[in-house]
């Protein structure tokens, strides 16, 4: 029924200093000093933390929870990732998406997908729609999807200025923007239009465009992938200052490449002054990573994976960032975009998804201990929780 | 943070005797003994609850409400509107399923669950039948199955109506392709996938469910929920037939007889685990339930234990509700404070959240707080 955390140092995002933590049931019911002893009868498990860092659980904004890939034929669908990629990783929510494949891939199979992880503990949402316009639907409508399914928050990925897009025109993808900024307001959730862009020199033109011809808010058009071409993400950066929130893949990027790794982004997200709420990182998790060559055939296949938001925090910290401003791109900001009342901070009221991290050298990117709504997934970094057909 | 009820007598629904009850995150953590020092130094602002002279109880479930109001059968002007949260809540409901009857063309279910999530979030469980009285029924995507699995509300088919002119006369090979269709598509969601079944005043009675069970269709008897079955004695005596097959019924509480219907049943050997009791609020009222629910108690005289399953945890059972129903570790906290004897409520409490306080609705409707209206409506046929 409780569980009390002793002497953690929390960050909330906000560094809050040595603290407990009360959780009760699936939330966090109280952060506070010096606590009272809980007596016995309660049912409660005390766990002294000795000073180690507490998080909020990371949200993913990105994962292809059903699998992605498939662009270099059958074999190369890519499995689902299973309940402990994520917890290890620490990441506590996640937000799945088709990719390019929305034909074998469908809605249906992204929404049992969230509802069964979220059975087995994670708390997972999905975006109707996939690459291609008109997105695929179960109701028919990306307005009806929001309306109807309880784990439809918006829609995406659609893809712009890339080759595998539907070439999609500035009237196709208004239409879907409003679909989803109104179901949106009819529901509370987060009615958004999640953007893939592509390697395609238009960039983020098209929402410019969607953007001088529209009366739709900023906060509509969220496009992620902006770091795959140092040009891009300064269109991105410049973006934000209309409204739009921003997503950055955290994905590896060679010496020589024309990108920005997560962590370089970050960098250079914050020395241009942007608003620091407007960026978020994501994982891929369970998607391809393609490189394509200049007859559009895919010469080298990654896979994306909840690992690399740790790292990438890990890789900051390194580099002697502060956790407080490295933290909100993945807990708070993700929450704020995506309209989880209760996500994304250690704060009383919100759900009891933490990361205990671990200081050892070497292994600050690997979580110590793993709690998910209220419930441990990790513990001394190994999954304590696995999914069904996980072995 | 936490709710804590002391000195109450506990129907869990089975009686527990007295003690205390301890709510926290909305959820039931511990039935008995609480110290209540020890929780009031854990949270001061404990919400502590002294139900002396009361009995606690299950919320209490209702599995049969047109939540958008009823059809109107005669005529569009006598459509009635929308259930609010204030006449559910204040009947000691802490769970709905909300249904379409004989309208599916104006009234859709699109409408219906736009209601049903109204209602969840104001604190509420919801839930919603699929489909109305029509055969093929009309549901939100393609069939009942897909509603089940896409619509995370929806619970089962209903109300299909069988024995009665408005029912469109429907099959008994359609029937069953709409029963095993909804039960697969429970199986396959983890909920309920049962049909409710309206029965109406026509003497076919049950005998399209007994044509399912006996013909080659794979039925059984479990997949089948029908209601109203307190029309006549042959009617109760071809439910309580269905019963020993293994099928849940259900009476409501339209007419004011619920009591004697209650005693039929149970000395015609109807089994007291399979009985449930709803409301049909549109044209009749959460009220009229609750008031026919203490009448049965106060007047008629039928014992707490044999009589708050039939609201409470067969409910609970029959719609697959494994949190609901019941006053134990872990269940929901959804809980009813009552006078012992008058069975008058003192408290409502719904997800832990206290909704009724001292006989009061606490918690008005969300959409008072932006509207200029003010609305009283009171029926020729109200108490």
């Amino acid at each position: 029924m409780f569980t009390l955390l002793r002497n953690a140092t929390v960050f909330a995002p906000a560094p809050l200093g040595m603290r407990d933590i009360l959780v009760s049931g699936e939330r966090i019911a109280w952060v506070g000093s010096r606590l009272p002893a809980l007596p016995a009868e309660l049912g409660t498990q005390e766990l002294d933390l000795d000073g180690a860092i507490v998080i909020p659980g990371l949200i993913d904004g990105h994962a292809h929870l059903t699998g992605g890939g498939g662009e270099a034929g059958p074999e190369t669908r890519v499995p689902a990732p299973m309940l402990s990629r994520y917890t290890r990783a620490a990441v506590t929510t996640a937000v799945g998406v088709l990719g390019t494949d929305d034909v074998t891939r469908t809605t249906a199979e992204l929404l049992v997908t969230a509802r069964a992880l979220t059975a087995e503990g994670l708390s997972a949402w999905c975006h109707t729609g996939g690459y291609h316009v008109p997105p695929v639907t179960l109701t028919g409508s990306v307005r009806g999807d929001i309306a109807h399914v309880d784990r439809i928050i918006g829609v995406g990925e659609i893809a712009i200025s890339d080759h595998r897009s539907s070439q999609p025109t500035l009237n196709e993808l208004l239409r879907i923007a409003a679909d989803a900024h109104v179901g949106g307001l009819m529901t509370g959730k987060a009615g958004i239009l999640h953007l893939h862009v592509g390697d395609g020199v238009r960039g983020l033109d098209l929402v410019r465009r969607a953007l001088d011809s529209s009366e739709l808010p900023g906060r509509v058009f969220n496009p992620t992938h902006v770091n795959r071409r140092r040009a891009l993400f300064d269109e991105a950066i410049a973006l934000t200052a209309r409204g739009c929130c921003v997503d950055i893949t955290a994905f590896d990027v060679g010496p020589d490449e024309d990108a920005w790794g997560a962590a370089d982004a970050l960098e250079r997200y914050w020395a241009s002054g942007a608003p620091e709420t407007r960026v978020t990182v994501s994982s891929d998790g369970g998607g391809c990573l393609p490189e394509f060559d200049a007859d559009g055939r895919v010469v080298r296949m990654g896979v994306g994976d909840a690992g690399s938001l740790m790292r990438t925090i890990a890789e900051l910290l390194q580099r002697g960032h502060a956790m407080e401003r490295i933290l909100p791109s993945m807990t708070s900001n993700v929450a704020s975009l995506l309209r989880f009342p209760r996500k994304g901070h250690v704060l009383p009221g919100f759900d009891a998804d933490l990361a205990v991290l671990d200081a050892a050298p070497g292994r600050q990117h690997l979580p110590r201990h793993v709690m998910a709504r209220g419930v441990w997934h990790v513990r001394d970094g190994v999954p304590t929780r696995r999914g069904f057909f996980e072995a | 943070m936490l709710t804590l009820i002391e000195n109450a007598e506990i129907h869990a629904p089975a009686p527990r005797g007295r003690g205390s009850v301890l709510l926290t995150d909305g959820r039931i953590g511990r039935v008995g003994e609480v110290d209540r020092s020890a929780v009031e130094r854990l949270d001061p602002e404990c919400n502590v609850i002294d139900a002396s002279g009361c009995i606690v109880t299950p919320g209490f479930i209702d599995p049969h409400e047109h939540l958008l109001g009823g059809s109107g059968e005669k005529g569009f002007s006598t459509q009635t509107p929308m259930i609010t949260l204030g006449e559910i809540v204040t009947a000691g409901i802490t769970t709905v399923v909300g249904v379409l009857g004989v309208d599916t063309t104006m009234i859709t279910m699109a409408g219906l669950l736009a209601r049903v999530k109204g209602l969840k979030e104001e604190g509420l469980t919801a839930y919603l039948w699929s489909g109305g009285y029509n055969v093929p029924p009309s549901s939100v995507t393609q069939s009942i199955r897909n509603d089940m699995m896409f619509i995370e509300e929806v619970v089962g088919a209903g109300e299909v109506a069988i024995a009665d002119e408005r029912g469109l006369c429907p099959q008994v090979p359609e029937l069953a392709k709409l029963v095993l269709d909804t039960h697969v598509g429970g199986m396959l969601s983890g909920k309920a996938g049962v049909t409710h079944f309206h029965v109406g005043e026509h003497e076919q009675r049950l005998k399209r469910l007994r044509e399912l069970l006996d013909g080659d269709f794979a039925v059984t008897p479990q997949m089948l929920y029908p209601t109203h079955i307190a029309r006549s004695e042959a009617l109760m005596d071809e439910a309580i037939a269905l019963v020993e097959r293994g099928s849940f019924v259900d009476i409501d509480t339209a007419d004011d007889e619920l009591a004697r219907w209650i005693r039929y049943y149970l000395d015609h050997g109807g089994d007291p685990a399979k009985l449930t009791v709803s409301s049909d609020a549109g044209a009749s009222s959460p009220r009229r339930f609750y008031e026919q629910v203490c009448h049965a108690f106060v007047h008629a005289r039928i014992p707490l234990e044999t009589l708050l399953p039939f609201v409470t945890s067969n409910t609970a059972t029959v719609l697959k509700l494994a949190k609901k129903g019941r006053i134990e570790a872990g269940c929901d906290g959804d809980l009813l404070i009552m006078d012992a004897r008058s069975l008058e409520i003192r408290h409502v409490i719904a997800a832990g959240a206290h909704m009724v306080r001292d006989g009061a609705l606490v918690h008005p409707e969300h959409f008072l707080e932006t509207t200029t209206r003010s609305i009283h409506l009171e029926g020729t046929k109200a108490s």
